[in-house]
């Protein structure tokens, strides 16, 4: 399948009073058209930073040390602003996380399709509410009822649909979301899931989802990259790193998962902390809390190793 | 078993809302709960379905509308002042947050010790020794190195194992936990659930642990724990652990384990979304008779609309709220082989 969006050695750190946060060191993945790739980590492990630095949608406090995003053959942090509003929405979307706090509160659904369109072509105002009743059913929501309320009278799992429905106003290639399923409910996350699933099928969509549960990875994602203290540990196909992790992080969290299916006796945490960013361990960020560490570890930062085509793991123990 | 340690007879729970406190939410109702000596409960329900509003009441953080609650056999509500606040170190809460349920500005050492000074007649170097036996409880090794760090040192796995040190400094017999594992990193979750485990089996403790990950409460109450499904403020089914997540009776109860993702990639590939007529939380009047499920539900006939269905026995094991637990299609989980 063909490459649609590559990430290369992206650095991106956060400045604040204590020092800077290195939140994202040294990330490369690529992602194929018409995949889902899940970014799974802990929470505070870069995994947000990473979305937020390829969309250049970082807090003012940030900044992108280096590395490239190219997408159809064009650095995306390279870009003009103006380049860049010609992308961003018509060819790749982002879904921000905690929908609750998205949406204007003082405005209704339909005026923030119009918002949205206004600011970015011109349409005409049927066209614009015809497109957004459209989106909204697809959504499987009510569009006479839900386009005129506030988002203060939508529950938590009709905001996030309503968010990807706004997303998809213009059709983009890649939909990136961020957490979309943590704060809601069981069923109303399995209606997410599903949906995701539907519109992928429909329209063609390469998503990119950030996550920090891996039943939610299992469930929809094709590829997985795995992060740990800002670095993607592991990565490859969803079903070969679930059943056979490699790095020994990706093995502790596998274990630490408590599914339904998985097996009782197993079941163990990962003793250790994870790090501060502010201060990471030198070498290896796991290996304070690895059970295999070797010397070089605490020396040496692990290079990406290929253990099969698709297969990487950052670790010395495959070198 | 010798009785109860703590008993909900009948609680309901109403809370009033809105400017002239007309509009009321019924957050409970007609709870009856028995938690034997050495009990482990996991109550499980999605948000606004009243398990946070269970934790409380049988901690006493909040009073039941109506309903009695027992205490070690003996009703709380006609105790004097001096035996409840007696009896009250028994029953300790860990709440959901451990970034805010600790002091900012006390370090491990005074967070635990003033505790113990308190409420127990050890003192000097006693004091020590009592908190270092209680760090190694909760995994806080070496204890020394802990002594005079504060909250903001540790992660949200160490501040939830400080906040249970902290709940266990007045040797309680029952510890009941909300949603301890909710705001914790997912590599120290399993972590967290183990030394609630291991308190319940080498000190004897009953745990009671509000949760809405059926994965988690299947991981806390195996072999030997029970489980408690909250559906709109009713217990919908409870009993032993292994009979309610491999032979769940209630619709409701067979949608939440359906609706659960699960991280077999394989069988994950597998589930298909379980259907309902209605995905809307459920609403209802007070005073209204009605089975909380029954506008979602699949099978719900006349009668799940006019009468509340009540918790019938279905063996030693399993108890559940439905009137038509025996006519509905047999369960299987839906990642099985068709």
């Amino acid at each position: 399948m063909e490459v649609i969006l590559s990430v290369n050695n992206l650095k991106a750190v956060y400045l604040v009073r204590e020092g800077t946060i290195k939140a994202c060191d040294g990330v490369c993945f690529d992602v194929e058209e018409n995949t889902v790739s899940a970014i799974v980590g802990e929470s505070a492990s870069g995994k947000s930073t990473i979305i937020e630095a390829m969309t250049l949608t970082l807090p003012p406090n940030s900044k992108i040390l280096e590395g490239e995003v190219i997408y159809k053959g064009k650095n995306l942090l390279n870009l003009s602003e103006h380049e860049l509003r010609k992308i961003r929405w018509s060819e790749i979307a982002l879904v921000p996380q905690s929908a609750q706090q998205s949406l204007n509160p003082t405005i209704k659904i339909i005026d923030h399709f119009f918002d949205t369109i206004y600011a970015h072509n011109n349409w005409k105002n049927n066209e614009i509410i015809k497109k957004a009743e459209e989106l909204i059913s697809l959504v499987r929501l009510d569009p006479k009822n839900i386009l005129y309320s506030f988002p203060h009278q939508l529950s938590g799992g009709m905001k996030q649909r309503v968010l990807i429905a706004l997303s998809l106003i213009f059709n983009p290639k890649i939909l990136i979301l961020d957490e979309p399923t943590s704060a809601l409910d069981v069923l109303t996350q399995a209606h997410i899931i599903q949906l995701l699933k539907n519109l992928k099928k429909e329209f063609n969509l390469t998503l990119i989802f950030v996550t920090h549960d891996i039943a939610v990875a299992a469930e929809l994602s094709d590829k997985i990259f795995v992060v740990y203290a800002g670095n993607i540990v592991e990565s490859g196909p969803t079903r070969e790193v679930l059943k056979d992790p490699k790095h020994p992080y990706t093995q502790g969290l596998v274990n630490s998962i408590m599914s339904l299916t998985s097996d009782l006796e197993k079941i163990k945490g990962i003793p250790g902390d994870p790090p501060s960013l502010l201060d990471p361990p030198s070498g290896c960020r796991f290996y304070p809390r690895c059970p295999h560490v070797m010397e070089e570890c605490k020396r040496e930062k692990p290079k990406n190793y290929f253990i099969n085509e698709n297969r990487r793991v950052a670790c010395h123990l495959y070198k | 078993m010798e009785g109860s340690v703590l008993e909900l007879e009948n609680v309901t729970k109403i809370f009033s809302r809105g400017y002239f406190k007309k509009r009321y939410v019924i957050a409970l109702e007609n709870i009856d709960l028995k938690i034997n000596k050495q009990d482990r409960w996991a109550i499980i329900g999605e948000s606004g379905m009243g398990k946070t509003t269970l934790a409380r009441i049988a901690c006493l953080l909040e009073t039941p509308t109506y309903g009695r609650i027992k205490w070690f056999g003996r009703d709380i509500s006609i105790l004097s002042k001096k035996e409840l606040s007696d009896l009250r170190t028994k029953v300790q809460y860990v709440h959901q947050d451990p970034y805010a349920s600790l002091h900012p500005s006390r370090n491990i050492y005074s967070t635990l010790a003033d505790p113990l000074r308190k409420n127990n007649s050890i003192r000097g170097k006693g004091i020590e020794k009592r908190i270092n036996e209680l760090l190694n409880l909760v995994g806080l090794t070496p204890p020394s190195y802990f002594l005079n760090k504060y909250p903001h040192h540790l992660s949200g796995g160490g501040r939830q194992r400080l906040a249970i040190a902290k709940a266990l400094t007045v040797n309680p017999e029952i510890l009941v936990a909300d949603e301890p594992i909710s705001m914790i990193d997912m590599s120290l979750r399993a972590i967290i659930i183990q030394i609630l485990k291991i308190l319940n089996k080498e000190l004897g403790l009953s745990i009671i642990l509000v949760l809405h990950d059926i994965g988690a409460a299947r991981f806390f109450a195996s072999d030997g724990g029970k489980i408690a499904i909250l559906y709109g403020g009713r217990i919908v089914e409870k009993g032993e652990s292994d009979e309610i997540i491999n032979n769940p009776l209630h619709p409701y109860t067979q949608t939440l384990i359906s609706a659960t993702p699960i991280s077999d990639p394989d069988l994950a590939q597998r589930k298909k979304l379980p259907e309902l007529k209605s995905y809307e939380p459920p609403k209802r009047e007070l005073g209204q008779r009605l089975c909380p499920f029954s506008h979602a539900c699949l099978y719900s006939q006349d009668i799940c609309f006019v009468e509340n269905p009540v918790l019938q026995k279905i063996n030693d094991k399993h108890e559940v709220a439905c009137f038509f637990w025996n006519k509905i299609p047999k369960w299987t989980p839906p990642w099985s082989m068709q």
